[in-house]
């Protein structure tokens, strides 16, 4: 129960990181490789500050990691951070494709026997 | 977001359309097919009317659960619309939407197409929630730069 909560809690988190088009954005600006947040900042009409605060609520999400090399601190994509989402879908995918295959396996068992 | 919250799955299927259509509302022998183990349906009931009800009672590794919807739209042999709630959803009460579309494919078959929209955001299952398609769409594009 106690770990179902903690799951949720982070799961929360998650959820609401990508409920926004602009962090949606970094992280799909992400997919070419590591990044800094200048980087991130450079094509967007909005200021490094506010580049900064979608960074640290994806950062808090576990969507991305940071690797700090000297002074500059890169970002990537953690894509496990998707995982269960992801598993939630196909969740929700394998119980209608489970039912669909047992409507077909019994249309061919009526088949057989009219 | 609700767009988002969807899954969509299709098969070919070796029965005309108005046989599988049928099918779909036949509680005696939806009980064959509706739960496959692990899950079992147990007792299917359902009223064949646009407005009708539907529910489904269902047995999955000794816990109860039921599901209950309400018939939306009933066009023989095309298409069935339902709605969809499950007591073991966080809010039982978060109303989903099913459409079965059926079309003809080839001789004595038929392609369909099942369509689970406006799943609720939060699914307080055993320990998953979701967010959507959009998350799953993200992902693959990631992995497919990244690969």
């Amino acid at each position: 129960m106690v770990n179902t909560m903690i799951d949720d809690l982070s799961l929360d988190r998650t959820y609401a990181a990508l409920a926004d088009s602009t962090r949606r954005g970094l992280l799909v600006a992400l997919r070419d490789g590591p990044a800094r947040i200048t980087d991130l900042a450079a094509p967007l009409p909005m200021s490094f500050a506010a580049v900064a605060r979608h960074v640290g609520v994806l950062e808090s999400a576990g969507l991305i990691d940071r690797e700090v090399r000297g002074r500059e601190h890169w970002l990537s994509v953690r894509s496990a951070g998707l995982q269960p989402a992801e598993d939630w879908i196909a969740d929700q995918v394998s119980f209608w494709s489970l039912r669909a295959d047992a409507l077909a396996a019994r249309l061919e068992r009526r088949k057989r026997q009219p | 977001m609700s767009a988002d919250r969807s899954v969509t799955i299709t098969r070919v299927l070796p029965a005309p359309p108005d046989i599988v259509y049928d099918e779909w509302l036949d509680p005696v022998g939806m009980l064959e097919w509706m739960c496959p183990r692990p899950a079992r349906a147990v007792k299917i009931s359902l009223e064949p009317a646009v407005g009708g009800p539907l529910r489904i009672d269902i047995e999955d590794s000794g816990s109860s659960l039921y599901v209950t919807g309400t018939f939306v739209e009933l066009d023989r042999p095309r298409r069935l619309r339902f709605t969809w709630s499950c007591s073991d959803w966080a809010d039982p009460t978060v109303q989903s939407l099913v459409t079965v579309t059926l079309t003809e494919h080839g001789a004595d078959e038929t392609l369909m197409t099942i369509e689970h929209e406006q799943l609720p955001p939060e699914q307080a299952g055993s320990h998953r929630r979701g967010w959507g398609r959009i998350a799953v769409q993200l992902g693959d594009a990631i992995r497919e730069r990244s690969s």
